[in-house]
């Protein structure tokens, strides 16, 4: 076992135990899954912040980490968990800068055949999606307009005619946090979120055109939505800088909360309040808002790419259905079974996808029994993979499974050894074209600096939270 | 003067070092400048006034970073130039940020930046030298 599993006692073929006292003041144990080769890139860094998670007042069961674990800011990616609402604490640093980061995935009768070269389709969708650093959104749109996304998230779109009621139906929460509070978000956070809406962003958030080449379960990827050979659209984008605005601001609110209400923390990142506090409401109201700016903003694209493919392939918006949307960001009011009965906590996901089981409540009734579709993107090189939620994710992690393959290399360390132009030739042999701004962002990017989205995803399936329904492989992708 | 790239697996983190606080700041906004755009250079065409005071000087860095960031951001500029002072007691940063317009073709070359992070966010002055490190969500 390496240095970095030092203190950690094994607890199920995947199953790890950080016990308490791994760092000073823990209230319960950390818990993280892995098989023996992804734990070979865990960094200690991401064990610390596990462990860190496991200090905060109120915390639930224990600080949970999912199979693409990896050394983040805060909660480390990959982490979920859930806090008592009277005795708990919400903290932005369980949710992350990119508040109600995710994903979603359009389903085309389209062939790859049928693209044709690709070069030209992709290159119309780059120009039709603003990417990159700067980009600024096509929309039109004023204040009002912001407003009802802050309040509405993509129901807003689907009424402003980009979209429609089904895509609704097939986001979850229906694409939309009630508990959203507009007052709550900062004129800073609104000036950044008007000329943004529509944009991919930059970094890890990408467009990908994919084709889906296996089907695990029949019957799951019919109710979903899915058909073997056709062509999928995934689109990986968050809330842009209005959420990153939400999020700065409230580690500066926080941080005086955290004195106010002396909670000692390991980690200035993990600023608090209690969620009933004043401070408390005031961020989820406002997490919230940025969360349905980015569904808001999902939807957008997802109108950009119905145009394109409809204007080139002769198709109706119903022939691009939208499978699913799940947020990987984000904290959430659910009721969970705890020890002492159901119980409704505050869920934090940071990087990890909510997977519910077959019969919950708040699934479409299409897809009732077979829970809710997952999400998991691959890295540019590698398969993604859609998975359905189950009971055992909401026995063991309050209905969370992984959200992606997780890095194991720096964006340095992938400078340093990669180029650009070298990937994007090999990805082009291998019959994936890319697009993007410039070779730097395809390097840092690379596959190879990322866990094998199939091994992290095996990992899953093998512990239980979530079962495989398809595989997707990549065929065009377009970087910010 | 340095800026230094540290392994990381996620974001990006800088090791910065400085003989004076205020060099330390202006070191700390070039990393900044230099993620989001590759290479901000070129005459300033543009002030930006700037005056903000924290509790220490950690949070002070914070500050001045994110609204650095905001205002790039939100006003659509590169900053080039910084002349600033920074002081450690009461922590306090004012000043003027100088830059010019975003321009898509020369300065898309970089990665964008979603905050600016407190872990392990930390300010050392050892042997006449200032020393901090900070991680960028990017």
């Amino acid at each position: 076992m390496s240095d970095t599993m030092k203190g950690v006692t094994r607890a199920g073929p995947f199953e790890w135990e950080l016990p308490v006292g791994y760092v000073p003041g823990m209230r319960v144990p950390g818990r993280f899954f892995l098989s023996e080769v992804l734990a070979e890139t865990l960094e200690a860094g991401a064990l610390r912040q596990l462990a860190h998670v496991a200090t905060l007042p109120g915390i639930r069961c224990c600080s949970l980490a999912m199979p693409d674990i990896h050394w983040g800011y805060g909660f480390p990616i990959g982490g979920v968990g859930a806090f008592d609402l009277t005795e708990g604490v919400i903290s932005p640093g369980g949710v992350g800068f990119d508040i109600n980061c995710g994903v979603r995935l359009v389903s085309t009768p389209l062939t790859e055949a049928d693209l044709g070269a690709k070069t030209a389709v992709i290159e119309e969708l780059y120009q039709a999606v603003p990417t990159g650093v700067g980009a600024r959104s096509r929309q039109r749109l004023g204040r009002e307009d912001l407003r009802s996304m802050l309040s509405d998230g993509a129901r807003w779109a689907v009424e402003s005619g980009l979209g429609t009621e089904r895509d609704l139906v097939r986001c979850e929460g229906s694409g939309r946090m009630e508990e959203a509070d507009p007052t709550q978000v900062s004129a800073k956070a609104l000036q950044r979120g008007l000329p943004q809406s529509g944009t991919l962003g930059a970094g890890n958030h990408f467009l990908e055109l994919q084709v889906v080449d296996t089907i695990f379960n029949p019957e799951a990827a019919a109710a979903f939505g899915v058909e073997a050979g056709s062509v999928a659209v995934m689109i990986h984008c968050g809330s842009r800088g209005l959420g990153h605005q939400v999020c700065t601001d409230y580690i500066q609110v926080l941080e005086a909360a955290t004195k106010r209400y002396r909670i000692d923390l390991p980690d200035r990142q993990l600023a608090c309040a209690p969620i009933d506090s004043p401070e408390g409401r005031s961020y989820f109201g406002a997490m919230a808002a940025a969360a349905n700016y980015a569904w808001a903003n999902r939807q957008a694209i997802t109108h950009q790419v119905r145009e394109v493919l409809g204007r080139r392939f002769d198709l109706a918006d119903g022939e691009m259905p939208l499978v699913y949307d799940v947020a990987h960001n984000i904290a959430k009011i659910e009721e969970h079974e705890l020890p002492g009965g159901r119980e409704r906590v505050c869920v934090h996901r940071k990087g990890a996808t909510r997977a519910f089981g077959p019969g919950t409540p708040g699934l479409p009734p299409d897809l009732a029994a077979q829970g809710q579709p997952v999400i998991i993107p691959g890295s540019m090189g590698t398969p993604s993979f859609l998975l359905q939620g189950t009971a055992e994710a909401m026995r063991r992690t309050f209905g969370s499974t992984c959200h992606g393959a997780g890095r194991v290399m720096s964006r340095s360390g992938a400078k340093k050894h990669l180029s650009g132009g070298a990937v994007k030739e090999v990805l082009r042999r291998e019959g994936i074209l890319v697009r993007a701004p410039n070779d730097a962002a395809i390097a840092e990017e690379a596959p190879s600096v990322y866990k094998d989205s199939t091994e992290v995803v095996r990992v899953v399936h093998e512990v239980g939270f979530g079962r495989l329904v398809a595989r997707l492989r990549p065929i065009g992708v377009i970087k910010g | 003067m340095s800026i230094e790239e540290l392994e990381h697996t996620a974001d990006l983190l800088y090791r910065v070092r400085a003989a004076s606080l205020t060099d330390l700041f202006v070191e700390a906004a070039r990393a900044l400048m230099q993620t989001l755009y590759g290479d901000p250079s070129g005459p300033a065409t543009a002030s930006w006034p700037i005056e903000l005071k924290a509790a220490d000087r950690e949070s002070l860095l914070y500050n001045f970073l994110s609204e650095v960031l905001f205002l790039s951001e939100a006003e659509n500029l590169v900053f080039t130039g910084f002349d600033l002072t920074v002081t450690a007691s009461p922590p306090s940063v004012t000043g003027w940020l100088r830059g010019r317009p975003f321009d898509p073709a020369r300065d898309a070359g970089g990665t964008e930046v979603k905050g600016i992070s407190y872990s392990d966010l930390a300010i050392v002055e050892r042997d006449g030298e200032f020393c901090l490190e900070v991680l960028f969500d990017v």
